[in-house]
């Protein structure tokens, strides 16, 4: 009991300075974080208790509330159109081919690169007068093409998506499914090819079940990645505004101009803690979803 | 014996080295130090650099942070918040004088200017009023810089237009907008963001209100969106795009609205012959006068060396150094009739009345709104061009946006 007791008391101190660091990191600020949601805070002078006045008028704002449904839509968006181009790339490279770690290694260069400077050149690439790709696509056409990628409300979404292909939490998002899919038992697909299953089968059948934890994990990941993360990949793209008229404007931006270009940091506190409690309910509702779906060996 | 000498040069050069790191806070001991934050980078030449010229006046070490821009206020907005004694003297801008005074961040400098030689009555008139319902002068303009049309004389030329005047019309410039376009050139570029509340209060809008601090737009910018939008429908102007270049310098565009500061960076770098005028009148002439004040933190434990500092940079030698460098005229009247903001190697520039002129009609306007409000207002003129609002739909929406920000 003694030793136990010891043991116990070792552990804890062990994990000391992750509580302490916890604690004072995340814990701290998000009750700062509420309790500056409920006064009048600006950036100078000294701040009024409000109560939920900030939340009231949030409801009221047509700006907060297309924020609300642009990140929501961008969020599942962007976490299914990632993890199927990492889920493919993931299956490339689990063929076993020559020069399988040159391939691994060009498919997740991009993704090293810092999201602002990756906005940054693809909003060059992405100009209409003077972007690199319709330079390209007039040298194809043989006349001028000038598609306006960024600020023509039909082609936004699909440039801006495209984008989210090479950032870090797509190339992180292939190597984990590429572990996963080494574990894979080999005698699976064997016993499947002697029944004459097809490769679409297979992968449904055999590989989808036997990564779905992994692909659980990656499905949380990437909505708190496109949750928070967002916001180093439009601001250079879209600026703080979410161009063309708010179709980009995700909550970290609207919480970005709030907090820094308008001063209101009461108000953007109170945003804050409407995406701290979006966060959690894409969370939430992914292991709802998930608890009849993913497959766990053991 | 060899050995010994070393040890004599070495020891001789870590004396010599101490000496030097000696001297440079010799200048702070004799004169003080101070530091001072600003958004432009210091100019390279030591001939136009007012700080070192400030420094060899004055005797005090003057110390130079330069911010970004893009995050220039909400930095001093923090440094002011958190009572930060890091800069001395501030450079702020017209939408944050205000508050920074009511928050006791800057100290009135009535005081410093009862004893001082700034004449406080040779402001240019909008500076004087932008100090009215503070109860003291809080800060002093560190220059004047306006909003004036550029012009590609030789697009001109080859059109046959004659140039434009400082007392050219609106219709004037639309209609020779309309017939400097070509194919692969536009007669004019879009209005950036400063410039579209030029068009706006030219319209006849007032723009801001110094009373109540709100965004006052309405029919004029509505008139003025539905003209942008026809020009864009008939490419006399761009559409909104996330294409960074310069049209005008890029030769693609004959005419462009944008801040005078533009002078010094295109003086010497455009291969084509260019002229400036003032922005075509419309209902009315407007255009927004821009500037940053200096300020004296009110945590500063520097104050006196760094109202020193201030005095030379407001004086004459000060204020002519800082036109040469930056091509922005004096806020004082008597320095800027000397004309030292007449860039030299701007050469093709005849019409520097348009100066004058911009700055004699120019108010404080939109510079005086806090940035989201403008920014998200411009974005949906963008809007309006790009086909997805109507005018209307986006004075409406830009309003609505400023009343939910503003005297929050």
């Amino acid at each position: 009991m003694a030793q136990k007791k010891r043991d116990n008391r070792t552990a804890f101190f062990f994990i000391l300075p992750w509580i302490i660091g916890f604690i004072c990191f995340t814990v701290f600020p998000v009750i700062f974080m509420v309790r500056t949601s409920l006064t009048n805070a600006k950036m100078v002078g000294k701040p009024k208790f409000i109560g939920a006045a900030n939340y009231r008028n949030m409801f009221k704002s047509a700006t907060f509330l297309n924020s609300l449904k642009v990140t929501v839509f961008f969020t599942i968006v962007m976490v299914i159109v990632t993890a199927v181009w990492a889920m493919i790339m993931a299956l490339l490279l689990n063929r076993k081919q020559k020069l399988n770690g040159i391939f691994q290694f060009c498919y997740f260069l991009p993704s090293v690169v810092p999201s602002v400077a990756l906005a940054y050149a693809f909003r060059t690439i992405f100009g209409k007068d003077a972007g690199l790709l319709n330079g390209l696509l007039t040298l194809i056409r043989g006349g001028a093409v000038n598609i306006n990628w960024l600020y023509d409300k039909q082609t936004v979404y699909l440039v801006v998506f495209f984008i989210t292909l090479f950032t870090y939490n797509t190339g992180q998002m292939m190597l984990i499914f590429r572990s996963g899919l080494a574990d894979v038992p080999e005698d699976l697909y064997e016993a499947a090819d002697l029944d004459g299953a097809s490769a679409v089968r297979k992968f449904f059948k055999i590989t989808l079940p036997m990564i779905s934890p992994l692909v659980l994990f990656n499905a949380v990941n990437g909505c708190i990645s496109a949750l928070n993360g967002s916001f180093a990949l439009l601001y250079p793209l879209t600026g703080e505004s979410g161009d063309p008229n708010g179709m980009t404007q995700v909550l970290s931006l609207l919480i970005y101009k709030e907090a820094f270009s308008n001063m209101k940091l009461g108000y953007a506190s109170a945003l804050s803690v409407i995406l701290f409690l979006l966060a959690a309910a894409f969370g939430i509702a992914i292991f709802l979803i998930s608890g009849k779906t993913v497959y766990y060996e053991n | 014996m060899k050995k010994r000498a070393l040890s004599i040069v070495l020891a001789g050069m870590m004396a010599a080295t101490l000496a030097a790191v000696g001297s440079v806070p010799a200048m702070a001991e004799d004169g003080g130090e101070v530091t001072i934050t600003t958004w432009n980078e210091v100019n390279p030449d030591d001939s136009l650099n007012m700080y070192k010229k400030a420094e060899e006046a004055t005797g005090v070490k003057v110390n130079v942070t330069v911010i970004p821009e893009s995050d220039y206020s909400s930095k001093l907005n923090q440094m002011v918040n958190t009572a930060d004694s890091s800069a001395d003297i501030m450079i702020v801008w017209e939408n944050d004088i205000k508050n920074f005074a009511e928050a006791g961040g800057i100290d009135a400098l009535d005081d410093y200017l009862a004893d001082s030689s700034i004449d406080t009555t040779d402001f240019i008139d909008a500076v004087a009023k932008l100090s009215d319902g503070l109860g003291g002068t809080y800060g002093l303009p560190w220059c004047a810089a306006t909003e004036i049309m550029y012009y590609n004389k030789d697009m001109f030329d080859a059109a046959g237009i004659e140039y434009p005047t400082n007392d050219w019309s609106y219709e004037d410039f639309k209609a020779a907008a309309e017939k400097l376009t070509t194919d692969g050139v536009y007669g004019c570029t879009i209005p950036n963001l400063q410039t579209w509340w030029a068009g706006i209060g030219g319209a006849g809008d007032q723009v801001y209100d110094p009373e109540s601090g709100e965004l006052v737009i309405g029919e004029g910018a509505v008139s003025f969106l539905t003209d942008c939008k026809d020009m864009v429908d008939k490419n006399i102007m761009p559409e909104p795009s996330s294409d960074t270049t310069d049209m005008f310098a890029a030769g693609k565009a004959a005419m462009s609205w944008q801040g005078s500061w533009m002078i010094g960076s295109y003086a010497g770098s455009l291969d084509f012959n260019w002229d400036i005028a003032t922005i075509p009148t419309n209902q009315v002439k407007y255009n927004t006068l821009h500037t940053g004040f200096y300020t004296l933190n009110a945590n500063s434990q520097n104050k006196e060396a760094a109202w020193k500092v201030i005095e030379y940079l407001m004086g004459e030698e000060g204020q002519t150094i800082n036109s040469k460098s930056s091509a922005n005229p004096s806020a004082l009247k008597t320095i800027a009739d000397q004309g030292a903001w007449k860039v030299e190697a701007a050469t093709s520039i005849t019409n520097w009345d348009a100066m004058t002129d911009s700055l004699a009609a120019g108010v404080f306007g939109y510079t005086c709104l806090p940035s989201g409000v403008t920014g998200d207002a411009v974005s949906k003129f963008n809007s309006v061009l790009l086909g997805e609002m109507t005018p209307e739909e986006a004075v409406e929406a830009a309003s609505q946006y400023a009343a939910e920000t503003i005297g929050y």
